[in-house]
């Protein structure tokens, strides 16, 4: 009888644990330092350095992936970039290092990253995009200090996601916040890829420098969606978890108006975007069309969903599912 | 600079040749236009190396077609304008109607209502009933069974111990089968509404994608969806 007794409260002390341990878990103070100490200073400095801090620089970014059939294929390039720290930044994509391709097809891809510059400085990277969700997403462990990158002192942390089996490596210049290498490694420890600094210089001469020009973007006021985009925009209710809506906007794209909904779980994006492509049918009718294209290169996704006259895109570094998940939770 | 950007940007895609004088100081004094001006001939360049393709036999009758499309289309409808309603056969109503009848006649099984009432009066007991209900029964060890063949020497306190010794267990299960419930609540409020019977196209390349989703693929993936898997080519 002892024993049911001891067994009965094993339960509930387990149970009670259960939902202690859920709880404690939102909590920021469970961030998970291993030093135990309190946050690095420079951490708050990290989202927007980008864009405050006035530097040219030379960076190499490689890919490490693999083809269907494993066959691994390396992806490599390198890149200057200016920033004038008060917003304006240019990307000059240099030199296409792997794969070989034909000069044509080098050049196209050149011509190509020139034009989606805004991307390659704003998305590529591994970035902390929102502090306050990076901290409750991401694990940080200070692992190394006094570094150099690029002939910059540097802090190095390790940033692992709560989801996910792989991390990240990130050496911080702790004065200005920027990232000035990256590398990022799967559960195993084997590279999957990494951006680094080649050359630093935080004094350049800007005179010549065609800074990047936006696109033509408004945001978008989600309780009056009709009048700006001429249409209903529907939003998804299904979120992978840890996302969070980070922006909502008006883009012109290709003469096609879209609403473009920015997620983040603070570090990562995923792209929601929605178009109406006709009268007539709407999303709410008996469906006639809904064929769904999916693209995969690497750990990004992306589907294009037509339902009726309605398009549905999402893209991001996450699996077909839960982009599927998020475009159907669109769709009353 | 003294001359304003030139608002046209077909200008850049001029040859030196073909550029105009004042463009052209205009272009020694602006960066900005130096690189349009320099990014569009690149992309001249690249456009000129491509190789020339024939036009498809059928664009032909495809551009006529094309031309007369506002012929085409009042056709149309004159076609359809001039189709008679077609009536349904009777025998089909006569079916519809049995159907329906048939289904309306098919009372609610008695053991349905009882357990709805029961269901009705006391829900969170049927919630409970119901999930502890799905709980593998475990069958005791056989070592009780010898015990239990023994007479017990029933005392008040050992009866006590089993009262709450059982309590907590059922507190247990109970608890754990509301949680259960709960989680499976939650999750099942969090997935999309409908499930879409999709055609699912997988695309290869990024050249089966469309200029949008290309662009923000390739944007994503820091273009790498532009060129792995291209030298195999």
């Amino acid at each position: 009888m002892k024993h049911l007794l001891f067994l009965s409260l094993c339960v509930l002390t387990l149970l009670g644990a259960g939902c202690s341990q859920q709880s404690e878990s939102q909590e920021p103070a469970a961030l998970g330092l291993t030093s135990g100490g309190p946050l690095p200073g420079f951490l708050e400095r990290i989202p927007k350095a980008p864009f405050t801090t006035r530097y040219y620089a030379r960076r190499r970014i490689v890919q490490n992936q693999t083809r269907a059939g494993g066959v691994p294929q390396v992806f490599e390039y390198t890149e200057r970039v200016w920033s004038n720290g008060q917003g304006g930044f240019r990307v000059e994509p240099e030199q296409l290092i792997q794969p070989t391709l034909p000069a044509s097809q080098a050049n196209l891809f050149l011509l190509l990253q020139s034009a989606r510059e805004g991307f390659m400085y704003r998305v590529r990277d591994f970035r902390v995009q929102d502090l306050r969700l990076f901290l409750r997403t991401y694990q940080l462990q200070v692992i190394g200090s006094h570094l150099a990158v690029a002939g910059q002192a540097c802090e190095r942390l390790r940033v692992t996601s709560a989801g996910a089996g792989g991390y990240h490596e990130l050496d911080v210049a702790p004065q200005t916040g920027l990232i000035l290498r990256c590398v990022e490694f799967d559960a195993n420890g084997s590279e999957l890829g990494r951006m680094e600094t080649l050359e630093y210089n935080a004094t350049p001469d800007l005179s010549m420098v065609s800074l990047h020009q936006e696109l033509p973007i408004q945001d978008l006021d989600l309780a009056n969606t009709q009048s700006q985009l001429g249409y209903e925009l529907r939003t998804p209710s299904f979120l992978p978890s840890g996302y969070e809506l980070a922006k909502a906007e008006r883009v012109d794209l290709a003469n096609e108006t879209w609403a473009r909904l920015s997620y983040t779980d603070g570090a990562e994006q995923a792209f929601f975007l929605h178009r109406r492509i006709g009268g007539g049918l709407t999303v709410s009718d008996p469906l006639a069309k809904h064929n769904l294209r999916v693209f995969t290169v690497g750990p990004w996704t992306m589907l294009d969903a037509t339902v009726n006259n309605h398009r549905f895109l999402a893209a991001g570094r996450l699996g077909k599912d839960q982009l599927q998940m998020m475009i159907e939770s669109a769709i009353p | 600079m003294n001359s304003p950007c030139p608002s046209d940007p077909d200008h850049f895609w001029q040859s030196a040749a073909e550029v105009d004088p004042l463009l052209q100081a205009h272009l020694a004094e602006c960066v900005t236009c130096r690189a349009r001006q320099q990014r569009a001939q690149l992309a001249v360049r690249l456009l000129r190396a491509l190789p020339a393709q024939r036009a498809p036999k059928t664009l032909d009758g495809a551009v006529v077609a094309a031309l007369h499309a506002g012929t085409r289309q009042e056709r149309a409808i004159q076609q359809v304008s001039a189709l008679t309603r077609q009536e349904v056969p009777a025998e089909l109503n006569s079916r519809v109607e049995d159907a329906l009848v048939w289904t309306a006649e098919q009372p609610a099984p008695a053991e349905l209502e009882v357990r709805l009432r029961a269901e009705l009066a006391a829900p969170s007991e049927a919630m409970s009933r119901r999930f502890l209900g799905r709980l593998d029964r475990l069958r005791a060890p056989q070592d009780l069974d010898q015990r239990l063949s023994v007479p017990a020497r029933s005392s008040s306190r050992r009866r006590a111990f089993a009262f709450v010794g059982t309590l907590l267990v059922v507190m247990g299960l109970a608890s754990l089968a509301l949680q259960r419930w709960g989680a499976e609540l939650s999750s099942s409020q969090q997935q999309p509404r409908v499930a879409v019977q999709w055609n699912i196209e997988v695309i290869e390349s990024a050249e089966g994608l469309d200029p949008v989703s290309r662009a923000l693929i390739g944007g994503l993936s820091g273009g790498a969806s532009e060129v792995l898997g291209k030298e195999k080519l």
